[in-house]
């Protein structure tokens, strides 16, 4: 994938206010560490099961992110078919025609929990509508459906409004509410898991192998960058040259080739992620060592001592470095992620049936053809919400260490 | 004596959180045909946007806000004439044709004022062709070349042939003087050329600089931060501090009067210090070592607060320094102080 | 320290780097191809594997592909040209976009739309590209309707054939950062040269500066694009999978995705021609900074 040229001075520069990215950053950061206990620690006990392609059961997502199918009829009495059973003869209506709900119902609800609804009429002087099919315990009062749903109403239940405007023509609007015994906020998925369970068991993924890769671009890469800048003529050549080779190859290639060797094992792809960032590390690290180091520097302190030459390498790279290290580290992090959202999408990684985001984008796609977005829509946002935490908490702390703002 | 340049009552300012804060405060000042003028001040004394103003280089809003500005009698800045905008455009057209072809500015640091990846000779090339000139490629060369050999440069061929980073520091500063002479301008401002070189070297190219000048007849407009480079090469100096004229004298027939200057030239025999700054509350400010009255109040008198004159005046005299704002027209020669107390 | 390399064999002296570069990493990646478990090829030692793939490579005899049954060759050249076509266009796309904002925002320093620019090109740019591609194909079904697939190309409308050429493009491009390092760099090369000395030279003596700007521009431009091309390819290749173009990243999952008797001909042959993509671009990356900074030769500064 993509790295960002970190040596421009982006968030050096205070692109963004520096309180408010670190506190975005650190907030981000905890909720994920939060989210990774739990699920270390329960696993996929953490997945409630419901029905299957259930939408969010909480208003605001069901509204943004599904429109419900309202069937409407017109009902005409069947002149010739009185005594007979059913004298009404349903025509169905195109929702081009007329829209007899003009506002979206709720489609789904937990037990206990009052479900209410408010129909918005689309016709001129209607009179007021009567639940012509509806379950026990729903009412009707003062243009306002309310039920509460008991444990024995799970499942779909059928709602029909009968409806007649002012020319005396009959018409019903049909959906059914699904009632569920526990509560799905995001919905769930084409396999009945609770989605927002899905999310909290994917968020192992986003510290741990971020953490692997980091260790490995940072102390190797940053070794190798420092020891480029000391030994100018000797090593620098070789060390750069290596560089140069791994970057020339795109990452993804990489994570290919050890995807494919380990057997879609994460961790060892994560240090193939690490491998791939050593470059950029040690670019970095080459460039801002070698501003503070000159040739005589190294050539006096081999007369200091091998004991205090570390501590002075140390001194230099470190205090030098810190910022750009620290905003390196947290990129690592991101990129980490990326990645194994990409390879667990594209059956790589992560395999089914273990969770991950990057699964849950995969099994999202066919079901976005269907419109039902919620499936994507959350682990997407996860998804950029860890990632930009991470980003941001780089660009924070960098600010807040680098020793040329002090 | 006809006059080459006149600058009259110029005000200039630029917008900074929110304020406006003006650089040059009815700064005149006059650069007759074929003499030698110096400016001398600390940094932020206003002298490079004084000559930038000649020019019409100064960037920045909202830049020239008052004054006139004549060349050779043709007003090329005149805010009283028109309407603002009108002004404004006259200004631009006008000081768009003289660059390069009547005055041409140079800078401090030569090596960086050159384009680095074009050989001297390509640059020359490029400075003619954007003077839309008509001479053929060679005598453009010649031209260079001769230039460079009046500089007293032993072999100007390599010189053209190299770019800038093969050049020693006294050969890039002798091409960049060959490219600002190369319209033949009547008039040179050289910005501080001096800057970076040691006293011996800055001698040296002042000569190369003033014998040029007086050759081709070309008028000079000098600016230091060093007196000594003005007091040695020029015919007559102007004193700028924070933006106001203080004094104009001629170093051959007078000694300067007024206090500012006299403390200027008292640094010229000892050490003198760099990074002079003009901000009266910087450690570095070589006036900073006198301080009269309230640092944050406004005097009349501009320089009252630094003066060490001031402190032997008495309580009345100091009143008139704080009050009544001294300027260089209660002279009529060509020496004029701004000062009540200084004769 | 390659950089140094400039004088009149010089540009041979780069392309023989490119070359070496493109070999040392094809016979590496041979190499490490043969770790891959395979339970087919259990009879065969590593270095026999090794040997017949340097084979292959160096005789660029590929033969037929054992997953399509096609000429690889054929499979290549099909392929190349859809994955080229979208390189070339979103290089293009980012030019486009990156020059004129970057010219804005260079001389607009202190515009309330530049700093928020800045900003919102920084946080869009850090969305992954897969989500960003989902996005797209998302609002692609529901706000036109269509899947932006590329089989719809061939017997789409014409809006539905610009819309299954564009998306993708746009999704490589706002994704992962590239878009807004591009933009960064520009901006900054093009305040830097407006500041620099000899520029303000250049106008105080009556001269256009703008030739100047432009070869600034120009060659940050290249630069920048061909530093980045193999993000650019890793992109590419999430972008074909996701919008169902078969291009060469496509191909390359495809036997990644199988789990023995891999077709490790195929293998070679594409990443030989992703590579040659790279190493080209880095080429014409080195040879512009030669040919644009002809004083280097010269310097003995780093």
């Amino acid at each position: 994938m993509k790295k960002r040229n970190l040596n421009a001075k982006t968030v050096g520069r205070g692109l963004f206010h520096k309180t408010g990215t670190l506190a975005l950053g650190v907030t981000i950061l905890t909720t994920l560490i939060i989210l990774n206990i739990f699920s270390h620690l329960n696993g996929e006990n953490l997945i409630k099961q419901g029905p299957r392609g259930l939408p969010p059961q909480i208003a605001l997502f069901q509204i943004l992110l599904y429109t419900p199918e309202v069937s409407q009829y017109l009902i005409e009495t069947d002149e010739w078919a009185s005594g007979w059973g059913d004298s009404e003869i349903r025509s169905p209506l195109d929702s081009d025609d007329i829209l007899l709900l003009k506002n979206t119902p709720l489609i789904t609800q937990q037990i206990g929990k009052t479900y209410s609804f408010r129909p918005e009429i689309g016709l001129q002087d209607y009179n007021e509508f009567t639940l012509n099919e509806a379950p026990e315990g729903m009412s009707v009062q003062d243009g306002e459906i309310t039920w509460i749903p008991d444990e024995n109403q799970v499942g779909e239940n059928n709602i029909a409004l009968r409806l007649s405007d002012s020319d005396g023509l009959e018409y019903e609007a049909v959906y059914s509410v699904i009632v569920t015994e526990e509560f799905f906020p995001l919905g769930t998925n084409r396999r009945g898991q609770s989605l927002s369970g899905l999310i909290v068991a994917g968020s192992k993924w986003t510290i741990v192998p971020g953490l692997i890769a980091a260790s490995i671009a940072i102390f190797i890469g940053g070794f190798m960058g420092a020891v480029s800048a000391y030994h100018k003529d000797q090593l620098d050549s070789v060390l750069s040259y290596i560089a140069d080779t791994t970057e020339s190859v795109p990452a993804l290639i990489i994570v290919f080739l050890i995807a494919a060797a380990t057997q879609f094992n994460v961790y060892y792809i994560m240090i193939g992620v690490g491998i791939v960032l050593l470059p950029s590390v040690q670019n970095i690290i080459r460039s801002n060592t070698l501003q503070f180091v000159e040739n005589q520097f190294v050539e006096s302190s081999s007369e200091i001592g091998f004991k205090d030459r570390i501590i002075l390498w140390r001194e230099i790279i470190w205090y030098n470095c810190k910022s750009d290290l620290i905003s390196l580290a947290t990129y690592c992090f991101a990129f980490s992620i990326l990645i194994e959202v990409t390879i667990s999408y594209l059956g790589l990684g992560v395999q089914i049936p273990d969770i991950s985001w990057g699964v849950l984008l995969a099994e999202g796609r066919s079901s976005l053809l269907r419109e039902e977005y919620w499936m994507t829509v959350f682990p997407a946002l996860a998804i950029t919400a860890s990632i930009l935490g991470f980003i941001f908490l780089g660009a924070g702390l960098k600010q807040k260490f680098d020793p040329k703002l002090k | 004596m006809s006059t080459k340049i006149e600058i009259k009552d110029l005000n200039v300012g630029f917008h900074s959180d929110g304020q406006t804060k003006q650089v040059l405060h009815q700064v005149s000042l006059i650069v007759p045909e074929n003499k030698k003028i110096g400016i001398i001040g600390e940094s932020g004394s206003g002298k490079t946007q004084t000559v930038l103003s000649i020019l019409g280089l100064i960037s920045g809003e909202p830049g020239v806000i008052s004054g006139k500005i004549k060349y050779r009698d043709n007003f090329i800045l005149d805010t009283s004439a028109n309407s603002k905008k009108q002004w404004k455009r006259i200004y631009g057209e006008k000081t768009q044709l003289l660059r390069g072809h009547e005055i041409s500015i140079i800078f401090q640091d030569a090596k960086a004022s050159l384009i680095p990846y074009r050989t001297i000779e390509e640059q020359a090339i490029e400075t003619w062709k954007d003077l839309n000139g008509n001479q053929s490629r060679l005598e453009i060369i010649e031209n260079a070349r001769s230039l460079l050999e009046e500089m007293n440069l032993s072999d100007p061929e390599r010189v053209l042939r190299s770019y800038p980073n093969q050049l020693s520091g006294g050969e890039s500063q002798r091409a960049y003087i060959m490219l600002a002479l190369l319209g033949s301008p009547s008039l040179l401002i050289a910005d501080e050329p001096t800057s970076s070189l040691d006293r011996e070297n800055a001698d040296n190219l002042l000569n190369i600089i003033k014998k040029l000048c007086s050759d081709k007849k070309i008028s000079l407009l000098l600016i230091s931060h060093d007196l000594r480079d003005v007091i040695e090469h020029t015919d007559q100096i102007y004193v700028l501090f924070d933006g106001h004229v203080l004094e104009q004298f001629s170093p051959k027939n007078r000694t300067p009067t007024h206090p500012y200057t006299k403390f200027l030239m008292s640094m010229v025999d000892g050490e003198l210090i760099k990074e002079l700054k003009a901000d009266p509350d910087s450690d570095n400010s070589v006036t900073n070592l006198v301080q009269n009255g309230n640092m944050n109040e406004k005097y009349a008198c501009p320089y009252y607060k630094f003066c060490s004159l001031s402190r032997t005046l008495s309580t009345k005299e100091q009143q008139k320094c704080k009050n009544e704002k001294p300027s260089l027209e209660m002279f009529s020669d060509n020496n004029k102080s701004a000062c009540w107390h200084d004769k | 320290m390659i950089n140094q390399l400039t004088g009149r064999s010089a540009w041979i002296k780069h392309l023989g780097y490119s070359v070496f570069q493109f070999l040392a990493t094809m016979v590496l990646f041979c190499y490490l191809i043969t770790f891959l478990p395979d339970s087919q090829l259990l009879d065969k030692s590593q270095t026999e594997l090794f040997t017949e793939y340097l084979v292959i490579l160096l005789t660029l005899d590929f033969g037929y592909s054992t997953l399509y049954g096609d000429p690889i060759w054929e499979i290549l050249l099909d392929a190349g040209i859809k994955t080229l076509f979208l390189i070339l266009t979103s290089i293009a796309f980012i030019i486009l976009f990156t020059v004129p904002l970057s010219m804005f925002t260079a001389y607009n320093n202190d515009h309330i739309l530049s700093r928020f620019l800045n900003k919102a090109l920084f946080i869009i740019s850090s969305v992954p590209i897969l989500v960003v591609a989902i996005i797209i194909i998302a609002l692609s079904v529901s706000l036109l309707g269509i899947v932006p697939e590329l089989n719809l190309f061939y017997d789409g409308s014409n809006f539905q054939k610009v819309a299954v050429l564009t998306l993708p493009l746009f999704a490589i491009i706002i994704g992962d950062g590239i878009l807004f390092s591009i933009f960064e760099t520009l901006q900054d090369k093009i305040k830097k040269i407006k500041s620099e000395p000899w520029v303000k030279g250049i106008k105080a003596r009556g001269g256009n500066i703008n030739k100047h700007l432009v070869r600034g521009i120009t060659e940050s431009m290249i630069v920048s694009v061909t530093g980045k091309i193999s993000f650019l390819i890793s992109g590419i290749i999430v972008v074909e999978l996701v919008f169902n173009w078969q291009g060469l990243g496509f191909i390359l999952l495809d036997i990644f995705d199988q789990s023995s008797q891999r077709d490790y001909a195929l293998l070679i042959a594409v990443m030989a021609f992703i590579l040659l993509f790279v190493q080209t671009s880095g080429f014409i990356r080195r040879f512009t900074i030669m040919k644009m900074n002809p004083e280097k030769k010269y310097s003995s500064a780093v």
